[in-house]
């Protein structure tokens, strides 16, 4: 039997997504990567590869050094550029997609599975206590409500956006965030988020 | 390189005549896109994906699907229990176990409590299990709406539409005939108050486990090339009318021969002599525990 | 009797795995050789290969005598094999004139450019058991293979092309165009995507090579007899060697890499008057190996799914795809051979509350008398 180290870190990536995408709000961990040689978004880059390659298409959306970034996740998974409104995964860089993701995919009534799924990196997705939560979360996966942000680093409508995108359930995108730490979060479509007023 | 030459290097190196394998069989190619379409399907409780199905050593209509999603998320330290009917020894359960223990080197259990992963056909386990943990169940058939449409164009649009109507009609038809729904197993249900869906032939009995629970439920159809799921926390709600209530199998206040539980799914099994029955817990593994040693 | 020994089911399992083998090594018959089963069951080994969609004629013997002779269960070896093995690319599509022709027939003209290559076929055979079969001496074998070369006279040489007779009909606008496929040439790939109504071509096309041939012939045969309208003549039937041409990976040349056997027909059907005046429609098929019932069916159930009403079973083109596969049917046939005791318990309890309902029914209207 032939354990390659990368593929073996994509299933562990994987598993933790999972459980992340069935229990939207909640902060979940990828496996430390090895400390040699660790670019910025080496978090997302192991994410990314449990998911893309040449089969899916790409659109990476940000300017502080997207075009990096975009070349290094085509190298790893030899994905596919495409267009915002074309792409299977849409990567917002920086947190900001100044409402490029409105463009994206939201799947047809009778195939909603065709949508594009939005992966946020953002700067930190650890929650000071003394902070006032942002949006409330209920719906599939969640046991009654749970309360979030503000999530540092994402740009300050994107989830907003989100909101918007998702609005004729089954259609709608499903966003993942995570930061250079490796914590990991989603929201699925089937989510409902709830802006807080202050 | 003709075929012998190729089958004496197989043997030349002093393994077994076996095919060299990724971990967990599947090559990467085909676990992405397992793995992408899992997440959207949990994304959308409920709702069938369509994905490229992979064929295995195993038959087609013998767990192909529960395989492929349990070897595209499985991890080495994850403790498998791998069930038939509720037993951890049927034909099917022992076949699938030893393909995945071959191809991953995981250990393989029969108790419920100690597993991490769960793949089953036709049950749920009695003992409730909790968010630690996944249930990876075998499907047959995906589409609840078959019973009353052979076209998989035309149920999908009904799935688009929520127009369940026909579904419904079936369901008071058989209250007309009978006075009761008669569906026994594949009973359906309707998830996140969206989709209808069907839990696998599962009995009435192991419905009421879907519902807001704790775990993550996936369902793979190989043959026919559909993955869903139930997240945690998620309503799962039987079709029933307000005066013809959904009810689980009646035992009759029978009692499991072996261990004496009196609030599991009993097996019926026939005494050859006298013809009479005995009523034995499915749950093998539950019934094991029950049992003083 | 007491509660059943589930735990033993392993053992039981092993047994009756190694009861099979021993029903294929038992008795005194020499062990068949795989190069034997691949010369002399030759069709046998090239509808496993067709079905089991992997062209590897020792593998497909290999497979035969494993299964002990079930087709089903050949191609069913050879599709998991297939599965284990790393998919490096898609060859070049090369027109079927590129074929290295062994036969080579039309029904719709009593001669074409080219001449009709009977090639070796048995369609003219008078089926009667040859009971000199049962000597299987190698002295036999070499009698009657040196009066065969000696009774056949010297031969011309096979002609260097054979124009196709669908491309001469279609020179004097006689057939009906087919529409590319917008997207920039890649095709649906079964083997990877599932597939969803409405159907592709190429998506039916691949499903229907890798069919099974008793499907394929049943439903077509049904159009045949008139379960439909499809009124076939086969415009040409070609059996020979495609090459199979690739592109390097690094230096992006093409190359050919061997060649591959197929059978391929090409049936003129029907009439239409759709599409800019009257013109035949055509069914393609095209299977590995020799195998004409399965190409021929195939050409038939290409053009019925095209027709546009689903009227009959082989027009209707999700009915057809979704039953042909051979290893999915054979699989889900046999599935029902697995405890389903559980499930029955279940439809136990409905039937005897129905039957409940039904016996105090019945007492009441009594009781009313």
């Amino acid at each position: 039997m032939q354990i390659s180290n990368t593929d073996m870190m994509a299933q562990r990536a994987f598993r933790r997504l999972l459980q992340a995408m069935s229990r939207p709000g909640r902060v979940y961990a990828l496996p430390p990567a090895p400390s040699t040689g660790r670019e910025p978004w080496w978090a997302m880059l192991q994410l990314l590869e449990s998911l893309l390659d040449h089969e899916v298409s790409v659109a990476v959306i940000g300017t502080n050094g997207s075009g990096e970034l975009q070349s290094r996740i085509a190298e790893r998974t030899r994905c596919r550029a495409a267009d915002v409104g074309q792409a299977d995964f849409l990567i917002v860089a920086d947190g900001d997609s100044t409402g490029e993701i409105l463009r994206a995919k939201r799947g047809t009534h009778q195939y909603p599975d065709t949508s594009a799924t939005v992966v946020f990196r953002v700067q930190s997705l650890l929650f000071p206590e003394d902070r006032q939560p942002t949006i409330a979360l209920t719906g599939p996966g969640i046991r009654e409500e749970i309360l979030l942000g503000p999530i540092e680093g994402l740009g300050p409508r994107e989830t907003e956006h989100l909101k918007e995108m998702n609005s004729d359930f089954p259609l709608g995108v499903d966003a993942v965030f995570i930061d250079d730490a490796g914590r990991l979060l989603c929201i699925p479509r089937s989510t409902n988020v709830r802006i807080m007023e202050h | 390189m003709s075929l012998k030459e190729w089958i004496s290097r197989k043997k030349g190196n002093g393994h077994p005549d076996r095919l060299d394998y990724n971990f967990a069989f599947l090559d990467e190619v085909s676990k992405r896109e397992i793995r992408r379409k899992t997440l959207k399907a949990v994304a959308i409780p409920g709702y069938q994906v369509p994905f490229g199905s992979r064929e295995l050593p195993v038959a087609r209509g013998w767990g192909t699907g529960g395989i492929q999603i349990t070897l595209s998320i499985i991890l080495p330290e994850d403790i498998l229990k791998v069930i038939d009917q509720g037993c951890d020894g049927s034909v099917n359960a022992v076949n699938i176990k030893r393909f995945v223990n071959v191809v991953t080197g995981v250990k393989i259990t029969t108790d419920t409590r100690e597993a991490t992963l769960i793949q089953t056909r036709h049950r749920i386990p009695e003992e409730p299990m909790t968010d630690k943990q996944i249930l990876v169940l075998q499907v047959p058939y995906p589409e609840a709406l078959r019973e009353v449409e052979p076209s998989e164009a035309v149920t999908r649009r009904m799935h688009a539409e929520a127009d369940y109507s026909r579904m419904w009609l079936f369901l008071y038809e058989d209250i007309v005939k009978f006075d009761e729904i008669t569906i026994g197993y594949r009973y359906p249900v309707t998830v996140n108050g969206r989709y209808i869906m069907d839990p696998s032939p599962i009995p009435r009995w192991d419905i009421p486990k879907l519902h807001m629970a704790d775990t993550l439920f996936l369902f793979g159809a190989g043959r026919e090339k559909r993955i869903y799921a139930i997240p945690p926390h998620t309503p799962v709600v039987p079709l029933e009318f307000e005066d013809y209530r959904f009810r689980v199998e009646d035992f009759k206040g029978r009692a499991c021969e072996r261990c004496g539980a009196t609030d599991t799914y009993l097996d019926e099994i026939i005494d050859d002599v006298s013809g009479s029955r005995l009523w034995f817990c499915s749950d093998t593994g539950y019934c094991d525990r029950r049992c003083p040693r | 009797m007491g509660y059943v020994a589930v735990k033993g089911g392993i053992d039981a399992i092993e047994n009756a795995c190694k009861a099979f083998l021993f029903e294929r090594m038992k008795g005194t018959t020499a062990p068949l050789g795989v190069d034997q089963i691949r010369d002399q069951l030759f069709l046998l080994v090239d509808r496993v290969m067709g079905e089991g969609s992997l062209y590897a004629p020792d593998l497909a013997a290999m497979a035969v005598k494993q299964a002990a002779g079930d087709t089903l269960e050949a191609a069913f070896l050879l599709r998991a094999y297939r599965t284990t093995r790393p998919r490096l690319g898609y060859s070049v599509a090369q027109p079927s004139t590129q074929m290295r022709i062994v036969r080579r027939i039309s029904a719709a003209f009593k001669d074409v450019p080219g001449g009709q290559v009977l090639g070796s076929t048995n369609d003219y055979t008078l089926r009667l058991l040859n009971f000199e079969m049962t000597d299987s001496s190698k002295f036999r074998k070499i009698k009657l293979v040196n009066e065969i070369l000696r009774s056949t006279g010297s031969t011309e040489p096979l002609p260097d092309s054979f124009p196709r007779v669908i491309d001469i009909l279609r020179k004097e606008n006689l057939i009906v165009e087919t529409k590319r496929p917008a997207r920039d040439g890649a095709t649906f790939d079964v083997t990877k995507d599932s597939l969803l109504f409405p159907a592709p071509r190429s998506a039916a096309l691949q499903s229907m090579a890798r069919g099974e041939t008793g499907g394929l012939l049943l439903l077509a045969y049904s159009n045949m007899r008139g379960y439909g309208n499809i009124h076939p003549t086969i415009g040409e039937l070609r059996v020979g060697y495609m090459p199979l041409r690739v592109r390097h990976p690094v230096s992006g040349e093409i190359y050919t890499a061997g060649e591959v056997k197929v059978t391929e027909a090409e049936i003129l059907a029907k009439f239409t008057e759709k599409t800019g005046g009257p013109r035949f429609t055509v069914g393609y098929g095209l299977c590995f190996g020799h195998n004409e019932v399965k190409a021929i069916s195939m050409a038939i159930l290409d053009r019925s799914i095209q027709t546009g009403t689903a009227a009959t079973p082989s027009e209707d083109a999700e009915f057809v795809l979704s039953h042909i596969d051979g290893i999915e049917s054979m699989g889900f046939c046999n599935h029902w051979k697995l405890p389903h005791y559980v499930d029955f318990q279940s439809d136990l309890d409905r039937l005897r509350r129905a039957k409940d309902i039904y016996e105090s029914q019945r007492m009441d209207q009594q009781k009313k008398r």
